[in-house]
């Protein structure tokens, strides 16, 4: 794709797509001309393309540890933490036993009839699928439910580059259940069933508990493996480094993270922090 | 909601303790939302608040101009927002405070009014 050098440019998380276009309606108010050039992937993707050389001014993720591990120091100093959410089961009225499914038996439900697609995202490319892979680890602890991971993890119908296709496909009807954020789902008017808070990677307060998932992420060549502990979830924004427009990156955070940033936040779903 | 005034009109909520305890943590140490809802939840235990409350409180707060947040570094991990408490901030506690120990007062008279009817035999207790 053409790039316009004097477009401000960001790529973020696929989960940020809606609050982060009304985020840009309050920048025109001040640069109505100015154009913005718009770009979203799974977080861990989103950064790779960084490392690799993409030039962005705001990169807005679904991890900070995302920036953690690609991206600090190398490409950017610090990340910025403005929201949080958490997990939950996304469906709709025609996903199949979508009548019968409640927040004690979903996982009854999702094993027990062969024909329930359900799906989750590529944890190699998105925050969404490694915390998917947590929430099913801590599920099988907090239920005291042995297997349960791997009955789930081999279960599994489909698997999508990040956690907003795989709302979509649940509108489209392509699955009937998917691991998704809870801003997604509001974002997108789904149906959702929530987990305790034990295993939902919402709240500081279990952070020790969380940490007790760990999913490993494959290298491009063998010891290169990431390990990635359970952890609430946390977006994070930042300026990379070769940023050709820091002054107007620096007024599109201040905005995501001021007072008008924090109401399109809620109104989404998210929480701002 | 029950609302201590300050003298410039503005209220903290004393309302389930949040915003008092809030200002409290904040005012022995100032921190960021993380923290807060960890030493939060440790502090109250008879109540669990969800995260979304204590950010919520402590934007409003903000708001109110009884704390003030800038962000702040760390060296392994993010910056935060971390929480500052503000003069207002500590005459709000300090009214606060006021009105909980009168409402400590009313409900130490409402037990001892019922002690005494149950000790006089006025309140079958079976």
């Amino acid at each position: 794709m053409k790039t316009d050098p004097n477009a401000l440019k960001i790529l973020h998380a696929g989960a940020l797509r809606k609050p982060i276009k009304e985020c840009i309606h309050i920048l025109w108010e001040k640069y109505p001309n100015l154009k913005v050039e718009l770009d979203y992937a799974g977080s861990r993707a989103c950064a790779k393309a960084v490392a690799e050389g993409k030039i962005v001014d705001v990169i807005a993720l679904a991890d900070y540890q995302v920036f953690n591990d690609i991206l600090i120091p190398r490409f950017v100093d610090t990340s910025f933490v403005f929201a949080a959410d958490q997990m939950v089961l996304a469906f709709d009225e025609f996903s199949t036993d979508s009548n019968k499914i409640n927040g004690q038996n979903w996982m009854d439900v999702l094993l027990g009839n062969p024909t329930i697609k359900y799906a989750r995202s590529d944890h190699r490319l998105d925050p969404c699928g490694y915390r998917t892979l947590m929430l099913w680890q801590l599920a099988e602890q907090y239920y005291a439910r042995p297997g349960l991971y791997q009955s789930l993890e081999n279960g599994w119908s489909n698997l999508y580059p990040k956690s907003l296709d795989l709302a979509v496909a649940l509108m489209e009807g392509k699955i009937d259940y998917g691991f998704e954020y809870l801003s997604v789902s509001k974002q997108m008017n789904l149906q959702y069933i929530r987990f305790p808070v034990e295993i939902n990677l919402s709240d500081p307060r279990h952070a020790d508990y969380y940490a007790r998932a760990k999913v490993i992420i494959e290298g491009n060549y063998p010891g290169l493996e990431t390990e990635i502990l359970g952890a609430p979830i946390e977006f994070a924004v930042s300026i990379p480094k070769n940023s050709n427009q820091k002054e107007l990156a620096r007024e599109f955070i201040e905005i995501l993270t001021g007072p008008r940033g924090e109401e399109i936040l809620e109104a989404n779903g998210l929480i701002p922090c | 909601m029950i609302a201590g005034k300050t003298e410039n009109g503005a209220g903290v909520s004393v309302d389930r303790m949040i915003q008092p305890m809030l200002l409290l943590l904040i005012l022995k140490k100032p921190t960021h939302g993380y923290e807060l809802i960890q030493s939060f939840n440790a502090l109250h235990e008879g109540e669990i608040v969800e995260p979304g409350t204590i950010y919520r409180n402590l934007r409003r707060m903000e708001k109110e101009g009884f704390v003030l947040s800038s962000w702040e570094a760390s060296e392994s991990g993010p910056a935060r927002r971390k929480y500052d408490i503000t003069e207002d901030g500590i005459k709000a506690l300090r009214e606060a405070v006021l009105k909980l120990e009168q409402q400590k007062q009313q409900i130490e008279d409402f037990l001892n009014e019922y002690k005494d009817l149950t000790a006089r035999g006025d309140i079958d207790e079976n």
